[in-house]
């Protein structure tokens, strides 16, 4: 069975490194596949125009989808399991919600202000990133305070899905009182991104999502732990509320910066988790980790090939392309798979 | 002092809830211990507070007042870590975890020792092997636990709590939900592993009748302030029993130690002859509200065993019925009612 394990382990890690590379080849502008390996194997180019290109936008976005697609598998993952909810994932539960809020407020209640957020520049980024971070932190804290009292999880997930409602509604105050070209500018942002970022903006958004993923994987031990359910865990040594504290944390960190940077990406943090337990038949985090972070990385760079319509001039909103091509996955897994449900209830 | 050490020491105990300004005392009063080494089952009706008191035990509810003693040390000196090296919990519902398999439930056991990765050193490997065969679930220690039948997923929680590896193992109705041959197999279970292992054992259970069979003590639960505890002999002899089934459709037979259901009777008759034959005759006349006294009667049935066969002999007003099953001396005795 390890045997297997490290088999499929190896076969994705080759398939990501694939697709990297074929997700640096293409794009709006046609650069020969031989010097892609060129420029990428160290040499420089004759075309300087190509070597910008590839330096400053296609590489950029490649980190950025990998790194996109792995935070939100670990998020999705850090919350089905603190929740025992397979519905359960940054979205469900009003993060990315939150994060729109914040963003929202942002651009909104900024351009009305007279400041256009995209005007600011280095210092615009950093106001989104703060921005969407506060309304996660903000909305997943409500969260788990209400489920401290509550316990059971489908109310949580009902009360999640109010949070969702009520930010939603206040958006939509915001949008009124507002001109189109903000609004226009929120919109765009909801449909998500991967190709907004500059080197200047992965300064930040690197170390945050590294950073946050180590600590997820430090929660290996506890989480496995929490499998059993909090009146086991306890009995194992596990300091619950400490515990739960730390996975919002490193949640609404990887969520929210996320979402700050390249918008609510839907369905990718419900769907990894999944998809990873499926293939892998393990409910180890230590393995699930590792799994989930190449996984969301794999499909990740997949949705944004499809999203760059290969030979177009234009790209489709991310958010579309992970749902519609995330979902026949999972139902496919779900199908093949009868004993599913049975990883959260009898 | 030559006796046992006192593992387990309750102090004026008070279990339950506190919600609010609210306070909901569950159990009060309590004043019990439990030596090294003994295995005692807390018998109680539904709902009285038995789990509650095992969870403040446990550590995992604070006590309303009073002070648990853990190895004569209060409860809450202990550090979680600590206390989950002295204690493990084994509760009755099943666990939903997905492909978690068996092997790695029970490894979990060894969280309280193992660095922050989890890693099993070659001491928590040989606990976990251990486990496995104490339990007996070395066949199925791959299965996903999903697939588990009930009485094997009890086993499994039983290894899970011995690899935890605490001097004290507290369980939460274990046997619910099993059969009988699954029942007895981990009552016994936990039976050698007291007298095996010396780990001292304390568990919840509806099964009175195992419980007055294996247990060296047994903690019943009368009223909200009343927790007496004893020896499984002293307490049936001493009518203590009898309070917790105090209910009118219920025997309890203190020769015995055997309950049954008290039927209204409507009819009398004699009955004699050979023991076993009686002794089931009995069972069903009782359950067809039949009174079965010593003195003449009109009605009179008699057991014979005739070449390891039984046969029944009806009299009735001088007539005589002879059958070779029960269900046909019924029948002639409810047309006997009937006429």
């Amino acid at each position: 069975m390890n045997r297997q394990i490290s088999g499929l382990m190896l076969l994705l890690f080759i398939i990501l490194i694939i697709l990297i590379i074929l997700n640096i080849s293409l794009g709006s502008v046609y650069i020969p596949f031989g010097k892609i390996i060129t420029f990428l194997s160290g040499k420089s180019l004759e075309e300087k125009g190509w070597e910008n290109i590839i330096l400053q936008f296609r590489v950029p976005k490649a980190i950025t989808a990998v790194l996109v697609g792995s935070g939100l598998g670990v998020s999705g993952l850090l919350m089905q399991t603190l929740f025992r909810n397979p519905l359960a994932g940054p979205f469900v539960l009003g993060i990315s919600s939150g994060a729109s809020l914040g963003v929202a407020l942002a651009i909104l209640a900024g351009m009305s202000l007279g400041k256009g957020i995209t005007q600011l520049g280095i210092g615009g980024s950093w106001i989104l990133t703060l921005a969407a971070s506060m309304g996660a932190f903000t909305v997943l804290s409500v969260v788990i305070l209400v489920s401290i009292r509550i316990r059971d999880s489908m109310s949580l997930l009902i009360i999640g899905l109010m949070f969702g409602s009520a930010t939603g509604a206040v958006v939509s105050v915001l949008q009124f009182f507002s001109k189109a070209e903000s609004i226009q500018a929120y919109l765009i942002w909801t449909f998500g991104s991967l190709g907004g970022l500059t080197w200047i903006e992965l300064k930040v958004f690197i170390p945050v999502i590294l950073l946050s993923l180590g600590w997820a994987v430090t929660l290996s031990k506890p989480l496995n732990a929490l499998l059993l359910g909090d009146q086991y865990a306890r009995s194992l040594g596990l300091n619950i509320r400490k515990m739960r504290l730390a996975i919002i944390i490193v949640t609404s960190l990887l969520a929210g910066t996320i979402t700050a940077f390249c918008g609510p990406i839907a369905f990718i943090g419900i769907a990894i988790p999944h998809i990873t337990r499926l293939l892998f038949n393990t409910a180890n985090h230590n393995l699930l980790f590792p799994m989930v972070i190449i996984s969301g990385a794999i499909l990740m760079l997949f949705c944004d090939l499809i999203a760059q319509v290969p030979g177009m001039e234009y790209t489709l909103p991310i958010n579309a392309v992970t749902s519609v091509l995330g979902a026949p996955i999972v139902i496919w897994l779900v199908i093949r798979r009868r004993d599913f449900s049975k990883s959260f209830t009898g | 002092m030559s006796s046992p050490a006192l593992v387990i020491e309750l102090i004026d105990l008070a279990v339950g809830y506190r919600q609010g300004r609210k306070t909901l005392t569950v159990l009060k009063n309590l004043h019990v211990d439990l030596k090294k080494g003994e295995l005692v089952c807390m018998v109680g009706k539904n709902g009285i507070g038995k789990s509650t008191l095992l969870r403040s035990i446990a550590g995992i509810q604070p006590p309303l007042d009073g002070q648990v003693l853990i190895n004569g040390r209060n409860l809450s000196t202990y550090s979680i870590l600590e206390l989950a090296q002295t204690i493990s919990l084994v509760l009755t519902d099943r666990i939903y975890a997905g492909n978690l398999r068996v092997k790695e439930l029970i490894s979990l056991g060894r969280h309280p020792y193992t660095n922050w990765l989890g890693t099993l050193t070659a001491i928590d490997r040989e606990k976990i092997n251990r486990a496995l065969e104490i339990s007996g679930s070395q066949d199925i220690q791959n299965k996903p636990i999903h697939e588990l039948s009930d009485g094997q997923f009890q086993k499994v929680l039983i290894a899970r709590a011995l690899a935890q590896d605490g001097d004290i193992i507290l369980l939460d109705e274990p046997t619910a939900h099993l059969d009988l041959p699954n029942k007895i197999s981990i009552l016994k279970l936990l039976k050698d592993l007291c007298d095996q292992t010396g780990k001292t054992i304390l568990m919840s259970t509806h099964e009175l009748e195992f419980a007055f069979q294996m247990a060296d003590r047994i903690w019943i639960v009368l009223k909200e302030d009343d927790l007496i505890s004893g020896l499984p002999e002293d307490l049936m002899l001493n009518h203590t029993f009898e309070k917790l089934i105090d209910h009118e459709a219920i025997n309890f037979n203190l020769s015995t130690g055997r309950f049954s259901i008290n039927h209204e009777k409507k009819w009398i008759c004699n009955l004699q002859g050979d023991p076993t034959g009686v002794f089931w005759t009995a069972n069903a006349l009782h359950r067809l509200r039949w009174d079965v006294i010593q003195e003449e009667t009109a009605t009179r049935i008699k057991v014979n065993k005739v070449n390891g066969y039984y046969e029944w002999e009806i009299q009735y007003h001088g007539q005589v019925y002879k059958h070779s099953t029960l269900e046909e001396a019924i029948q002639t005795l409810e047309n006997i009612i009937n006429a």
